[in-house]
């Protein structure tokens, strides 16, 4: 079966900022804690983008690991104590198209911004 | 007709949260939702409720009007549903013993059974009960969320749901959020109990979408000045009847 991308991108809402390695180390923390290290070996799950001005972001996996990345996505409550939340806000199935509709995301941060 | 996702248990500064009906109801608007309640317990305070709908309904919302009894002996309940029954769109117990579980499970002006950290075991007696009596039975996602051991509250979750469906008793699924980084959007939502759980995607939509409005609908039905009882209702007024004169004669 081929494996096909799936792009997700996700909005983080918490009262502190993230880099972008701490959240993607958030991500894999949990899927691994969850589903365990078969699934994160397979899942393909990648941070390919974040913007911790606007804490938009891009996650890409296989797409039949799909609603585990976003369940894993969901299940991360905390950043070294602090509270967080991840919500899944649109699922592509090119890189070019999630990088766009992040950019749009970004022109209306007023919007989204929490 | 009602449309769109509900979360019915939220829980705001009045009730052990952390932020208030606007920060919840913003929230709400920006991630899907429709349908909102905010947990209020043991009492109804009507100014509260009118202040939360004036809230919700700026963020585009609807507003459920809930109330949580916590039963713990059967005179105390009765004596909250004769109080509170017409003046909410939905009543939820929390039993605290096994004996509140079943009347829970029975009476009829009961719209949905929590079962929190302080009520009795879920059990299948109590399942078949709920089944029959067509009682929905809520389950709150932020019980895994915010678990730092998650496998006992994935194993009860597992076991509750998988007796619950078992015995065709409907499911609501809510955030139980007592801040608002325990709020999650829907379909996130649906993933968590699908992975964890085992449940159908469509299941988990329903258990958000379907579910919650049927309840919603039956209470509002149970509102209604013409409803009588489930499948008795009035539904027109007649002049008084007279009988004629050779009936009476008859009669006597």
């Amino acid at each position: 079966m081929k494996l096909r991308k799936r792009y997700l991108i996700f909005l983080v809402n918490s009262p502190m900022t993230f880099s972008s390695s701490e959240v993607e180390e958030a991500i894999k923390r949990e899927l691994e804690r969850c589903f365990g290290e078969r699934c994160l070996a397979l899942s393909g799950i990648e941070l390919i983008s974040y913007d911790e001005r606007t804490g938009i972001g891009v996650l890409r996996c296989y797409h039949a690991y799909l609603e585990y990345a976003r369940a894993a996505l969901a299940l991360v409550s905390d950043i070294k104590g602090t509270p967080i939340a991840l919500y899944t806000l649109k699922v592509t199935g090119t890189k070019k198209k999630a990088i766009r509709i992040m950019h749009s995301l970004n022109l209306n941060k007023g919007l989204i911004k929490l | 007709m009602l449309k769109g996702f509900a979360d019915l248990q939220i829980y705001t500064l009045e009730s052990g949260g952390k932020n208030t009906a606007d920060e919840y109801a913003y929230l709400l608007s920006l991630l899907g939702f429709r349908y909102v309640s905010f947990v209020c317990f043991n009492r109804v305070i009507e100014n509260r409720f009118k202040e939360y709908r004036r809230r919700v309904e700026d963020y585009g919302l609807e507003y459920i009007s809930r109330v949580d009894l916590e039963i713990k002996s059967l005179s105390q309940a009765k004596g909250f549903l004769r109080k509170y029954r017409k003046s909410v769109d939905l009543v939820v117990a929390r039993p605290r013993n096994i004996n509140a579980a079943r009347f829970s499970a029975r009476d009829g002006r009961i719209d949905m059974i929590f079962f929190d950290g302080r009520s009795p075991k879920f059990d299948t007696i109590q399942a078949k009960l709920m089944g029959v009596n067509n009682k929905v039975l809520e389950i709150a996602i932020s019980e895994i969320l915010t678990a730092e051991k998650r496998v006992p509250v994935i194993r009860k979750l597992n076991r509750t749901l998988t007796i619950a469906l078992k015995y065709d008793v409907k499911i609501v699924l809510s955030s139980g959020a007592h801040n608002i980084y325990e709020i999650r959007t829907p379909r996130d939502m649906v993933s968590i109990i699908k992975t964890l759980l085992n449940i159908e995607y469509e299941s988990g939509l329903e258990m958000m979408r379907e579910n919650p409005f049927s309840v919603i609908l039956r209470s509002r039905e149970k509102r209604n000045k013409e409803f009588i009882m489930p499948g008795l209702k009035v539904i027109g007024k007649a002049k008084p009847y007279e009988a004629e004169k050779k009936i009476l004669d008859f009669l006597s």
